[in-house]
């Protein structure tokens, strides 16, 4: 688990904002000793000179544990001093409010041995005033990679260029934070207290101004418009009325009558009607002829087993006007098995047909 | 009292070869599926009263239907409202992404608890405000955004980011004056947090991050966020944490502890949990390591492994073992490997020494090419 940063409560619950009366000094530091804080705060009274921003110090804890990536040792440093990463001081410049104004490369480029490379960057002090800085690092390897191994070297020419920029951005925060290059192990396992103003969320004026941010904000971040779509109720928009009152099958230009394809029927077609229009066309594309082989019977009677012989019967009939399975053609076995291997719901289609016959027919007679 | 789970980075997908034999589906996803039912289910039985995910549903940015279905059927028994926030990984197409689409299949309160774009809901008194995934396509295409430096972009960004969180502050108080509390889920970078490994090499600097400090001063009672796959408490006071991803992604998560959080919320309080989930192992061996009884349902691979381990016998030591899948086995590379040739670390003079170092012409050639650097560089 890492080290954990934290924000003191300062910033009151929205519904606990107490009166304005006036600028006040506002005492901090009773809290944050500098026997356990690395206080990196100019002042130790602070002034608050009106109730829209309230001061915030953040706390921030460096792991001192050597995997811990945030402080490192070389020889050049005192024993048992050790000095922030670089990551460790892009965390307190990022919590102090540094910006970086400009980051560039000095040198010519020619010589592939040598960058030098210097960053200015700005800070806002809590009684408002900017602090800018810079910090620049010439790194040559001709000088300094003497006696170093190949491999060495080489891992140095790849990162040349990013060490030296980093090393230049350390240089800078260090000067605007007043940091020492290294510190005793002991200090930097004290936490950092920085202090910083914030907006007063609790007062209802800070409130209503950024309530009146939010649309537009949203808009200029995430595009206009869409989001308010999606989160409006969806209108039901009744169908609208047909407006080509010409009848049916004939054509609204010229008045003559047209056939209509199939497609545009207004008719249901039932799904035991599908069916059996499939089967008629598969029997009269199936090239068999004659009366059904013994091979095809076996397989229908396996096929059809489970459906009933009234089930069987009623489809045969229908479709074929076939009075007893025997009288079955060679042709239409094959559209059976056909369409039998082609759909694997195929009994159940020819259940639902069965049913919808059923059903026709007992129409029929009862008309 | 409000009692929430939240959750993140579910990343639903297809990983690896390995199929699963009852379904025929890809067996890591049917792990991950798994993983986000036990997510689900475990809210419900740990009486949350909402579940809440902060983004990357899927790997791929624009999953197909059968997908977004599958993902649906897992979170399926769930707390009585489920809340969703959109995440980098799921991609929007004409304003519409996964979260939009499952937005109109959620419980109770639907597409209201669907978030593309920033927002409040509720959960009985306690408000969730919501910040989606934020990047800088949209603003580079505005006007006086096309060219400036990608630091100065990513400043507006950030400056309109933390207006917004205000604003969504603004908005819950505006709506109830007195609430149990304001809890902000998003799914963003915040400084000070830490990325996995494979994620540091994908994302990099390259992306906005957010000032958790800054957010945390808001006054929220709790910021969850999702995003970074690595479970964090970057602040207790107020907390902001990171739920991390709830499997394994690949070996640079091996080491870390996946689960999601279930909090209780109030005035002022916020009381959280980490619960784990029964995510998949990943197991790497190094050297002559012998094979470890970890390996049994783990995805194994084996990196550096000593000249003399035949990889192919290991491949089989490790299926009899029990191992999940096999990801990759391979050798230490030996000093060959790496020594010679061309590479970027060598200077201009020491390629062209390289380069033509088994020609027969060498000396001539290695010396007009002296020339011509010496020509250029002047």
């Amino acid at each position: 688990m890492p080290k954990e940063s934290t924000t003191t409560a300062l910033a009151t619950r929205a519904s606990a904002v107490p009166e304005w009366a006036g600028p006040k000094e506002v005492e901090l530091l009773g809290s944050f000793p500098e026997s356990k804080y690395n206080l990196l705060v100019p002042t130790v009274a602070i002034r608050q000179i009106n109730p829209y921003l309230v001061p915030d110090i953040e706390v921030v804890q460096l792991s001192t544990d050597a995997e811990g990536g945030d402080i490192y040792h070389d020889s050049q440093m005192k024993d048992n001093h050790f000095a922030p990463t670089a990551r460790a001081l892009a965390r307190l410049a990022s919590v102090a409010g540094i910006t970086q104004l400009d980051s560039r490369r000095m040198d010519d480029g020619k010589d592939p041995e040598i960058v030098e490379w210097r960053v200015e960057i700005e800070m806002t002090l809590p009684s408002g005033r900017v602090v800018r800085g810079f910090g620049s690092k010439r790194i040559d390897l001709n000088q300094l990679a003497k006696g170093w191994t190949p491999q060495r070297l080489a891992k140095a020419r790849e990162h040349l260029v990013a060490n030296a920029e980093t090393k230049a951005f350390n240089r800078a925060i260090r000067s605007v934070l007043s940091l020492h290059g290294s510190f005793p192990k002991s200090q930097l396992a004290k936490p950092f207290a920085i202090l910083r103003w914030v907006p007063n969320m609790a007062h209802p004026d800070v409130q209503k101004a950024y309530l009146g941010q939010l649309a537009p904000a949203s808009a200029r971040l995430f595009g206009p418009t869409n989001g308010d779509v999606e989160r409006q109720e969806p209108l039901l928009i009744e169908q609208a009325p047909d407006d080509d009152a010409a009848p049916e099958g004939v054509d609204t230009e010229t008045g003559e009558r047209v056939e209509e394809p199939d497609w545009a029927s207004t008719q249901t077609v039932t799904p035991g009607e599908q069916f059996v229009h499939k089967l008629r066309e598969w029997t009269e594309s199936s090239p068999a002829k004659g009366t059904a082989t013994q091979k095809q019977r076996d397989a229908l009677k396996e096929l059809l087993r489970g459906l009933g012989q009234a089930n069987v019967m009623t489809v045969l009939g229908a479709v074929w006007d076939l009075k007893a399975p025997g009288d079955i053609s060679s042709a239409q076995a094959d559209a059976i098995l056909s369409m039998a291997a082609e759909d694997e719901h195929f009994a159940t289609s020819w259940a639902t047909a069965a049913g919808e016959l059923a059903v026709a027919t007992a129409g029929e007679g009862d008309a | 009292m409000t009692r929430i789970g939240f959750t993140a980075d579910l990343h639903v997908d297809e990983y690896g070869s390995r199929r699963d034999p009852a379904t025929g589906l890809n067996a890591r996803l049917v792990d991950y599926l798994e993983t986000v039912r036990f997510v689900s289910t475990q809210a419900l039985a740990r009486g949350c009263d909402a579940l809440v995910i902060a983004g990357d549903f899927t790997e791929r940015r624009h999953p197909a239907p059968w997908l977004v279905g599958t993902i649906q059927d897992a979170l399926e028994e769930c707390p009585p409202e489920l809340i969703i926030v959109r995440g980098n990984h799921d991609g929007e197409i004409a304003g519409a992404s996964i979260v939009t689409v499952m937005g109109y299949g959620l419980n109770t309160r639907g597409w209201q608890n669907a978030f593309a774009r920033p927002g409040v809901t509720w959960v009985k008194r306690t408000a969730i405000a919501a910040i989606p995934y934020l990047d800088r396509h949209w603003l580079r295409t505005q006007p006086g955004f096309e060219d400036v430096p990608e630091s100065q972009l990513f400043a507006a960004l950030a400056e309109q980011y933390m207006a917004i969180a205000r604003g969504l502050y603004a908005e819950a108080y505006a709506k109830h004056p007195d609430p149990d509390g304001v809890v902000l889920v998003c799914h963003q970078t915040l400084a000070g947090a830490h990325l996995s490994a494979s994620q540091q090499a994908f994302l990099g600097d390259q992306q906005l991050v957010i000032d958790a400090a800054d957010l945390g001063a808001i006054g929220f009672e709790g910021i969850v966020a999702g995003h970074l796959h690595r479970h964090q408490v970057l602040s207790t006071d107020p907390p902001i944490l990171y739920t991390g991803s709830v499997e394994r992604v690949d070996f640079g998560e091996q080491d870390e502890v996946k689960g999601f959080v279930i909090a209780e919320v109030g005035p002022g309080r916020f009381e959280w949990e980490f619960v784990e989930t029964p995510a998949r192992r990943y197991v790497t061996l190094t050297g002559t390591d012998p094979i470890p009884p970890t390996v049994n349902d783990a995805i194994v691979r084996g990196v550096d492994l000593d000249p003399a381990v035949d990889l192919i016998a290991l491949r089989e030591d490790l299926g009899r073992a029990g191992a999940f899948e096999v990801a990759e086995l391979r050798h230490r590379p030996g000093d060959d490997d790496v020594a010679g040739g061309m590479s970027e670390s060598l200077s201009a003079e020491e390629a062209l020494v390289a380069y033509f170092a088994d020609d027969p012409e060498a000396d001539a050639l290695i010396e007009r090419g002296r020339a011509i650097l010496a020509e250029v560089g002047s």
